[in-house]
């Protein structure tokens, strides 16, 4: 079975129940804000949603290294095939995530004005915004899930104090994607940067440090570290 | 066959693996014996692509080891501490065995977990020390790997199981002849199954022989003290015991059938020496540079 087969096998437990949580707890506390205040005039589901796809990508990024790595290894696959299973599944992931987000947004934003909801400062997402926040979502998503492996990785590779010196280049990707495609409960982007700038220069900090978690795992001893 | 060309692993300016190099055939069982921080888990991470060698090359049938998948595959090492997350289920992690490795033979992993009584349900942070070592061999035994590699896997399994561990290897080999390294330091518990032993010593190899040929190094003689003592004068004894008026002490010498003959007219009895009584002589201190000679 290729590698991000098996990381699906391994991950889909966790994230049914993951995104089933969210969406009850969203669905609980909406229908809270609603009845209280009549109206909700910001975006749960981008609160909820938009930052559990970034740290749980993170939280991922971490897992794979500290806790699959050696697994796959010791399961007869190598580094390399590590690392391009750890992309697709990475890739894939990431854009579900984004998917998710933008598509739960459209349907808040679609009930809250269907029922009459909306709030004065609600971000409503039309139908033409969807690929614009996809296109906002993914490169954080994957900003984050890089900046966690890397951070990872140096850790795993080297003393805590190298581990530390990486761990400041790894947050760039995290850090360039959250504030320059950032959007607020509001929707209102953190940056005041044209999207096509702000979306190169995020996707060049996530290659950079993909690039630098490559050669840091391609041929790292596999330690005992216990999961 | 498996080669190591001057493979030297070294750990900041510790070197624990020097410039050793290796010529193993394929298809047989291997005892890897040394004391502790002789360099037997850095070699068997090199083999096992665990670890980059920081000089030499690890080749598999002619094949660059490192980074291979086709070699990788081919390789199962299962160290002391299990290579798997704390908190899965022993059955996710033999699912996981079952997805990745091409060999993986599930009905024996299961026939081998009820041999050795481990409950598919336990987390590995609640499986026992002898338990996570009797997980261990069911990794390396059910994977069929063509190299299987055992790093001191069965500590902590207790008697009981460990002989259920060496009759189920060696039931599993015959059906299946593949190589296996088995690094351990319950020597004579498990020399009869070694073909070939090498024995490392301070990251250098001191020995590399067939099992056959190392028992051949030497002779245990057993019989009256005053007897045993006429005829061990002068040798080197690698080892004796005694018990009453018995007495059996391995010797470093071949003897002739003459002096064999002579032996038994004094009421002595000959048998093979031991592995383990070599092993300590060949590794004690005083005599290292007796057997590097």
């Amino acid at each position: 079975m290729s590698v991000y087969r098996a990381l699906f096998r391994v991950y889909r437990p966790i994230i049914i129940p993951f995104a089933a949580i969210l969406v009850t707890f969203d669905l609980i506390v909406t229908a809270l804000i609603v009845y209280g205040a009549g109206h909700l005039g910001f975006s749960m589901w981008l609160v909820l949603a938009g930052n559990a796809a970034k740290y749980w990508l993170l939280v991922v990024g971490i897992m794979l290294v500290v806790m699959q790595l050696r697994q796959f290894v010791a399961n007869g696959a190598t580094r390399h095939e590590f690392l391009a299973g750890f992309a697709v599944f990475g890739l894939i992931v990431a854009a579900g995530f984004a998917a998710v987000v933008v598509l739960g947004h459209g349907l808040e934003s679609l009930v809250l004005g269907a029922a009459g909801r909306r709030g004065v400062g609600y971000p409503t997402l039309s139908a033409t915004g969807l690929l614009g926040e996809f296109g906002q979502v993914l490169p954080e998503a994957l900003g984050y899930l890089i900046s966690g492996a890397l951070i990872a990785a140096g850790f795993y590779r080297w003393r805590p104090w190298i581990g530390l010196v990486v761990m400041l280049g790894g947050a760039v990707p995290l850090a360039v994607a959250d504030s320059l495609l950032g959007v607020d409960e509001f929707g209102n982007a953190r940056a005041h940067l044209p999207f096509l700038a702000a979306l190169a220069l995020s996707l060049l900090a996530t290659a950079l440090a993909g690039w630098a978690f490559h050669r840091v795992i391609s041929d790292v001893p596999i330690r005992r570290t216990s999961g | 066959m498996i080669e190591l060309r001057d493979v030297t692993v070294r750990y900041g300016s510790t070197v624990a693996v020097d410039n050793v190099s290796l010529d193993l055939p394929t298809g047989k069982i291997y005892g890897l014996l040394g004391r502790n921080g002789s360099g037997k888990t850095s070699l068997l991470s090199v083999l096992a692509s665990y670890r980059r060698p920081s000089a030499g090359t690890v080749r598999f049938d002619g094949a660059d080891a490192f980074e291979n998948p086709a070699v990788m595959r081919q390789t199962c090492f299962i160290r002391d501490t299990i290579d798997a997350n704390d908190s899965d289920r022993t059955r996710a992690v033999l699912r996981f065995a079952g997805w990745m490795r091409p060999g993986w033979d599930a009905d024996y992993a299961a026939r081998l977990t009820d041999l050795f009584e481990l409950d598919p349900r336990k987390r590995i942070s609640a499986l026992s020390r002898g338990q996570r070592s009797a997980l261990g061999v069911v990794l390396g035994l059910a994977a069929r790997a063509p190299l299987t590699i055992l790093d001191e896997t069965y500590l902590g399994m207790d008697a009981v199981a460990r002989g259920n561990f060496y009759r189920e290897l060696l039931a599993d080999y015959l059906a299946h002849p593949r190589t296996v390294i088995l690094s351990t330091h319950l020597i004579e518990e498990v020399a009869d199954l070694f073909e070939r032993v090498v024995i490392l010593d301070r990251g250098r190899v001191l020995l590399h022989e067939e099992t056959d040929e190392l028992r051949g190094r030497g002779i245990t003689v057993t019989g009256p003290v005053a007897a045993v003592d006429a005829f061990a004068g002068g040798r080197t004894v690698l080892g004796e015991q005694s018990l009453g008026g018995v007495r059996a002490v391995t010797l470093d010498w071949r003897p002739e059938p003459a002096d064999v003959a002579r032996g038994e007219a004094a009421g002595l009895t000959f048998g093979p020496v031991g592995i383990q009584d070599l092993f300590v002589h060949l590794t004690s201190p005083s005599q290292r540079l007796e057997a590097v000679r």
